[in-house]
């Protein structure tokens, strides 16, 4: 990705639940090529706060197509100030600096496949499904998608009434299944379950929603807690873990807090331009490369969204979290240069 | 070989006698298309697992507690014994009867009795079981030899137009509907007579008289091939009335009538107004095949079959009949089944194939069309020789 910001034009803020709000942008003819996004990815927002530049990813909430717009929609987070200031500050005709979509967690539809695929969304976990819902749906029509939604209760729903009017217009590609921790005795939703997403609710949902075309993926994406229960569900249910692809959405990241690492000397392929750094003992590659100046695109700095992914060549780094990977990528060399701390004397990395 | 233009066979008579072509077509067609494995309903619970030859290759298909088909080459990787037998159900592994290695759901190896002793420093990973493809379509099971193999939906996508508007998955199979043939044939006459629109109306010409053949619509799509033809007159005019079984829902009444496919290569459907049929060509031998038969009807009760059946049962005995009033259970020609005049048909010809004074005779302009095209069809792929 590249690592510029464009101011643009806030069309207009919608609100999904008592917290939650759609921003929706003007995207101007000349950057929609930029602003072109695959479903799952998000795009970065960049606030200035007390003389400091704030950058955090947000995923955008729509697939593209159809005459939707770009947008984003946020549930204000207690600690996060820019979450705080797009609910309740933002309006239309605003403009918000917008780094471009980027983002490994994705689903790209194939006319001429034929998957199931699953999603397991909580909370605000449903803005990348969404987009991939609606994505399948239309460029995908012989896949079918079953969605298990979990959210403390009904009236915190994102895009209720839109899912719902989904499964109506493609009753045999979609079926969406609600379960509420919390649900409230005065309320006249119905879910399919009421609890935790368990083991055991896992295994009824699989034998209840089977799978007829064979090339089967399960997406999950809701805060780490549910989706590591999810994850351990399915491989305790033998699904194998290339199949499952997940993004973490808010709560604990279960990140190894103990760093081990060494000072190094880092050869840097720069997008093709040769330097060589020091890395102190304790410093991420990220912090370093930042420190002698450069520009390296990144965002949510904690392992989440994937901005700031590079090539490891030689030697070795720890990561402290690594959501945004898929295991193949780690294999293949990939690392994210926030959470990585250099373990080995002498390493190289790649930016492209 | 004989040109195809000139209304004469495309293929030499030995590929209808010799074991060299028969072998050759095992390694070249059987063993690199998507095979039929069953129903869908044949696999319902996770360890349940059936196993089925296609072409040289022996394949199981287990369902995993996700409810996903695996398929794996039935071949343990020790010494090559084979793991599963014919159909049942397992728990979490699979274990090779010969020296118990024992496989997970995923067809890693996960134990080797005595390993330290007798395989010091074996690495498992290396040794699973060789996967295959399974998928599920039009309510039938498939599998692939090759587990990169070109997707169900890309192989059969371009036919699937041409099949019946209704989905056989919401039909239920019956037992009457099942039968099983050996057939003193190779397969490829018993695809060319299922194909060859020439014949129904005198071969069947009191069996399959409900269709009209003079209206058939029948192309190849690729390597499959499309028929349909819609249902005669008299039987049109009061099908509600007189259907032997209840009527599929979802057929347009202006489309009522027989889809017939022959999916390649030799896996035939028959898709009618009341009945859904597979019909399975397996070759045993150049001059022998096995034919299963299975059937769906719709999901409606006993009574409705048996009110349906007494209701037409005059009807149909003034219209149906055999072509010659000989013993029928001396002469198929006089036993008013069509299968049984079909297989009398397949079985003379591949007699008359080893008479030294055999010669191929013209083939017809448009009716047997589809046989020449079937030829060129199998020929295409015997070359393809990588």
């Amino acid at each position: 990705m590249r690592n510029v910001v464009y101011p643009l034009r806030v069309s207009e803020v919608i609100s999904e639940t008592k917290q939650a709000k759609t921003i929706r942008f003007d995207v101007p003819t000349e950057l929609i090529d930029e602003f072109h996004w695959r479903p799952g990815q998000h795009i970065t927002i960049e606030l200035e706060a007390n003389g400091e530049k704030l950058r955090r990813p947000f995923t955008i909430s729509a697939a593209q197509g159809n005459g939707r717009s770009l947008q984003i929609t946020v549930k204000p987070n207690p600690d996060g100030i820019v979450s705080k200031y797009l609910c309740s500050a933002v309006k239309a005709g605003h403009q918000l600096n917008v780094m471009p979509p980027f983002g490994g967690f994705t689903l790209v539809p194939r006319s001429d496949h034929q998957r199931t695929l699953y999603f397991f969304a909580g909370g605000s976990g449903i803005t990348p499904a969404m987009a991939m819902i609606e994505a399948a749906l239309e460029d995908e029509p012989r896949s079918k998608l079953y969605v298990l939604y979990a959210n403390r209760s009904a009236d915190g729903i994102i895009f209720k009434e839109h899912l719902e009017q989904l499964a109506e217009r493609y009753p045999s590609q979609l079926e969406v299944r609600h379960i509420l921790s919390k649900p409230s005795m005065w309320s006249m939703f119905s879910p399919w379950k009421s609890g935790r997403i368990s083991k055991d609710v896992i295994l009824e949902y699989l034998s209840e929603c089977r799978p007829i075309a064979q090339d089967a993926q399960y997406f999950i994406c809701g805060p780490d807690s549910m989706n590591n229960d999810v994850r351990g569900a399915l491989q305790n249910c033998d699904v194998p873990a290339d199949r499952i692809h997940a993004e973490s959405f808010g709560g604990d990241t279960g990140a190894q807090t103990e760093v081990t690492s060494v000072p190094a000397l880092l050869k840097l392929d720069y997008y093709g331009e040769a330097i060589e750094l020091e890395v102190a003992e304790g410093q991420s590659i990220m912090n370093a490369v930042r420190a002698a100046g450069l520009e390296p695109p990144y965002s949510c700095q904690s392992g989440i969204c994937g901005a700031c992914k590079a090539q490891i060549k030689s030697g070795a780094v720890h990561m402290q979290a690594r959501m945004a990977l898929e295991d193949a990528e780690v294999a293949k060399g990939a690392i994210l240069t926030c959470q990585s701390y250099a373990t080995t004397p002498e390493l190289s990395v790649s930016f492209r | 070989m004989s040109t195809h233009s000139n209304g004469m066979p495309v293929l030499p008579k030995e590929a209808y006698t010799s074991q060299e072509w028969f072998d050759r077509e095992q390694a070249l067609i059987f063993s690199k298309t998507w095979a039929l494995a069953g129903f869908q309903e044949d696999i319902t619970e996770p360890g349940q697992y059936i196993s089925v030859q296609a072409g040289l290759n022996n394949i199981f298909i287990v369902m995993g507690r996700d409810h996903r088909l695996r398929a794996f080459h039935n071949i343990c990787r020790h010494r090559g014994t084979q793991l599963l037998r014919a159909e049942g159900k397992t728990q979490k592994a699979i274990t090779c009867p010969y020296h118990d290695w024992t496989y997970d759901l995923e067809g890693n190896l996960i134990s080797v009795p005595e390993q330290e002793k007798e395989f010091p420093g074996i690495d498992l990973s290396c040794n699973g079981l060789k996967k295959a493809s399974v998928d599920i379509w039009r309510g039938m099971l498939w599998v692939h030899p090759d587990e990169n193999a070109p997707s169900i939906v890309n192989w059969f996508g371009d036919v699937e137009p041409y099949l019946a508007p209704y989905d056989p998955a919401g039909l239920i199979e019956t037992e009457e509907g099942y039968s099983k043939h050996e057939i003193k044939a190779n397969w490829k006459i018993i695809v060319e007579n299922y194909i060859d629109g020439y014949h129904l109306a005198h071969l069947h010409s009191h069996t399959l008289n409900m269709y009209d053949h003079s209206k058939i619509e029948c192309e190849f799509i690729g390597p499959h091939f499309a028929f349909w033809e819609p249902l005669a007159d008299f039987y049109a005019a009061e099908v509600e009335k007189v259907t032997p079984m209840p009527l599929i829902p979802g057929i347009p009444k202006d489309r009522m009538g027989a889809w017939v496919p022959m999916l390649f290569p030799g896996i035939g459907l028959g898709e009618s107004e009341n009945s859904w049929s597979t019909f399975h060509i397996t070759p045993v031998a150049p001059d022998r095949s096995i034919v299963e038969i299975r059937t769906r009807v719709a999901n409606e009760s006993t009574w409705a079959f048996t009110k349906a059946a007494m209701a037409s049962a005059s009807f149909w005995d003034k219209h149906l009949g055999t072509k010659y009033n000989g013993d029928p259970n001396v002469d198929p020609m006089s036993s008013g089944d069509f299968m049984l005049e079909d297989i009398y048909a397949c079985e003379q010809q591949q007699k008359s194939l080893q008479s030294p004074y055999f010669e191929h005779g013209p083939s017809s302009k448009h009716g047997e069309k589809p046989v020449r095209d079937h030829q060129s069809v199998v020929a295409k792929w015997m070359e393809s020789d990588q």
